[in-house]
């Protein structure tokens, strides 16, 4: 059978290749984040040598580590990025499945609209919806809060987690619901009790989506907030950036930190990211 | 236990009407079976008896109560879906025991109705499994021990076997029926596969384009189909139907058509003439029987197919445009060949007549007609 053996190191060949494009594709998004920890260690006369040295040097520094928490605001900065992501991406995930239910359950004049509308919302410049908000929060006495720029953040991402979240239910069987009602649950239980543990892949991707948008949000975080003592992650980075100097070591460092938490809630969300949890319920 | 009744209900849709104006009784203890082709508005009847539908108009009561405003979970039925809807994230306890945990049993209580549904079911192993790990039938039994175990007042039950293969199948409708006799549980049963009806349903209720054709028990829909919608969906192969006049120059009246030479029998002529010229004339296949009379006298025609079903033949006969079907013998199917012109005798008394514009039938002996549903 010399066709098939030619089939399988062809074959073999192949899972070759893939693996290899495989890893250089993880290079190439793991670099930039390898490259910002060597160089928050590197001596800060070396930062700038050409040709760079890929490796970590022999002369490795935590200096700038102890000096971010010596020095700066950093954990409060922390502190208040968390209570703001946290914040968000729990109102945001929790009022978006409530609109995103509504949306793919319910038959109700205006239905076609309100989803047209959700997509339209995202179409604007956030600067477009920054400037009036800026006033509104103004007026009633919003600025620099936590709880006003959260609100900020929910502004735009209710609709967008309720996007997301529509399609994760409109895959859920209706039946399993209509099952769930005759069995004896509320509408509201059987959202509750059903549809939402089924479609637990979609709320963790949305709740992470919302976390990690609310996480490194620049823009409003500038506008909204002004004191230090508010300032979340981005606006703490962004005023690292000297006039004349900047402290490129403590940048990377305080950068590596600020990275950690999101990819914390991404590896304690992943396993839930994991499709096919509603396998067998429905024959089919 | 319950009784349910529907009067004049429809439901219509935003393009079309699904049910229309109908009205039916089912007794307490009674499998009723609703039976009829896809779109009939079988499975629109039984959701607005869940309440998973509105009814546009009439009222639905269950056991003596008007339901229509009634949520499903406060109208005390039942359900088994067509795809199980077993939930995917509980095992098989927990989808089990669901229904009683929302009604806040005690849990001795719910363990032990638990208990003995698995073990009536034959699930007592599989407790602890989730849908995803059950063959097609134990996910079958698990739906309907979800519905049994909370002892409601109304089973509805939506093609519970269209999932499983032709065994399982017959192996679960008697197991179905044997389970309804048990608990003496009102039923209603929506199906399109008409032997299904015939062979679990105590009444049958026929169903075409959202109206009720007929209502009757098995046997009476089998002999005496009110329609020819009926005559032809109930039964396997369904009813031969052949267009025919009525020959009155003789003595006696003739039944003259394509295939068709048959003395009509002098008690069906008065009930024939309200038909008009023409008409059709129905006998099932196995109340025709090869005759060694000239073809042309009785029924007739060539050969076109045999079917060995092994028990017995299915032979198609055509005569023109006419064409019906005889059951017979394998050992006179062995002596058929294809094309070959073959002759019939019909017991008269057996033949049924339906009207060519209607298609309502008129019943030929006896005075006994029946009410037309349609």
């Amino acid at each position: 059978m010399p066709d098939r053996r030619v089939l399988s190191i062809s074959a073999a060949a192949w899972r070759m290749a893939a693996a290899a494009m495989a890893v250089f594709l993880c290079s190439i998004g793991v670099f930039p984040f390898y490259w910002m920890f060597v160089t928050s260690i590197r001596p800060s006369s070396e930062i700038f040598e050409f040709p760079p040295r890929i490796l970590p040097s022999a002369d490795s520094v935590f200096a700038p580590y102890l000096a971010l928490f010596a020095e700066t605001g950093l954990l409060q900065w922390l502190w208040n990025s968390t209570l703001v992501s946290m914040a968000t991406a729990f109102f945001a995930t929790l009022f978006g499945a409530m609109a995103a239910y509504v949306l793919s359950r319910f038959r109700f004049p205006g239905r076609e609209f309100s989803q047209v509308a959700l997509l339209v919302t995202q179409m604007f410049p956030a600067i477009l919806l920054a400037l009036p908000m800026f006033v509104f929060f103004l007026h009633l006495g919003l600025l620099d809060s936590l709880f006003g720029l959260s609100l900020a953040y929910l502004a735009f991402l209710i609709p967008v987690s309720a996007s997301l979240l529509k399609a994760f239910f409109d895959a859920i069987p209706a039946e399993l619901e209509e099952a769930s009602l005759i069995d004896g649950a509320s509408r509201i239980g059987t959202m509750f009790r059903i549809t939402l543990p089924l479609s637990l892949p979609g709320v963790a991707s949305t709740f992470l989506f919302c976390f990690i948008i609310s996480w490194d949000e620049f823009l409003f975080a500038r506008m909204f907030i002004r004191q230090p003592e508010n300032w979340t992650v981005s606006l703490g980075l962004a005023s690292f950036y000297g006039e004349f100097v900047t402290p490129w070591d403590q940048v990377m460092a305080a950068a590596t930190i600020i990275t950690l938490p999101a990819a914390v809630i991404f590896l304690a969300l992943q396993r839930y990211l994991v499709r096919g949890l509603t396998a067998g319920g429905i024959k089919g | 236990m319950a009784t349910a009744r529907l009067e004049n209900v429809s439901k219509r849709f935003p393009d079309h009407l699904a049910v229309d104006r109908i009205n039916l009784d089912v007794d307490e203890g009674e499998f009723l079976v609703l039976v009829g082709p896809s779109g009939c508005g079988k499975s629109t009847t039984l959701r607005m008896i869940a309440g998973l539908e509105q009814a546009t108009e009439g009222d639905i009561w269950i056991g003596g109560t008007r339901v229509n405003n009634v949520s499903p979970r406060h109208r005390d039925v039942a359900m088994v879906f067509q795809n199980y809807a077993l939930y995917p994230n509980m095992n098989v306890h927990r989808n089990l025991s669901y229904s009683l945990r929302l009604r806040r049993l005690a849990k001795p209580e719910i363990e032990r109705r638990v208990r003995q549904v698995a073990d009536s079911l034959d699930l007592a192993g599989l407790l602890a499994r989730k849908p995803g790990q059950l063959s097609g039938g134990q996910r079958q039994r698990v739906a309907l021990g979800r519905a049994i175990i909370r002892e409601p007042k109304l089973f509805l039950m939506d093609e519970p076997l269209s999932n499983l293969d032709a065994k399982l199948r017959v192996q679960t409708r008697s197991e179905i029926t044997h389970l309804q006799r048990k608990l003496g549980a009102t039923t209603i049963y929506v199906t399109h596969d008409q032997s299904e009806a015939m062979t679990m349903g105590s009444r049958i209720v026929v169903m075409k384009d959202g109206r009720i054709q007929q209502i009757d028990v098995p046997r009476e829909l089998y002999r005496h189909p009110a329609n020819a919608f009926v005559a032809q969906f109930i039964g396997t192969p369904p009813m031969n139907l052949l267009a025919c006049q009525l020959d009155r120059s003789g003595q006696a009246g003739i039944l003259v058509g394509e295939g068709i030479n048959v003395k009509c029998p002098s008690a069906h002529l008065s009930s024939l003439s309200a038909l008009g010229d023409s008409f059709h004339a129905g006998f099932r296949p196995e109340d025709i029987e090869v005759s060694d009379n000239d073809p042309s006298e009785g029924l007739g025609g060539i050969v076109t197919t045999i079917e060995d079903l092994g028990h017995e033949s299915l032979a198609t006969i055509s005569n023109g445009n006419a064409q019906f079907i005889a059951r017979v013998a394998p050992a006179v199917a062995e002596r058929m060949s294809l094309g070959e012109r073959v002759g019939f005798i019909v017991d008269p008394e057996k033949l049924r007549y339906f009207c060519m514009k209607t298609g309502a039938a008129i019943e030929s002996a006896g005075g006994d007609k029946r009410e037309d549903f349609g």
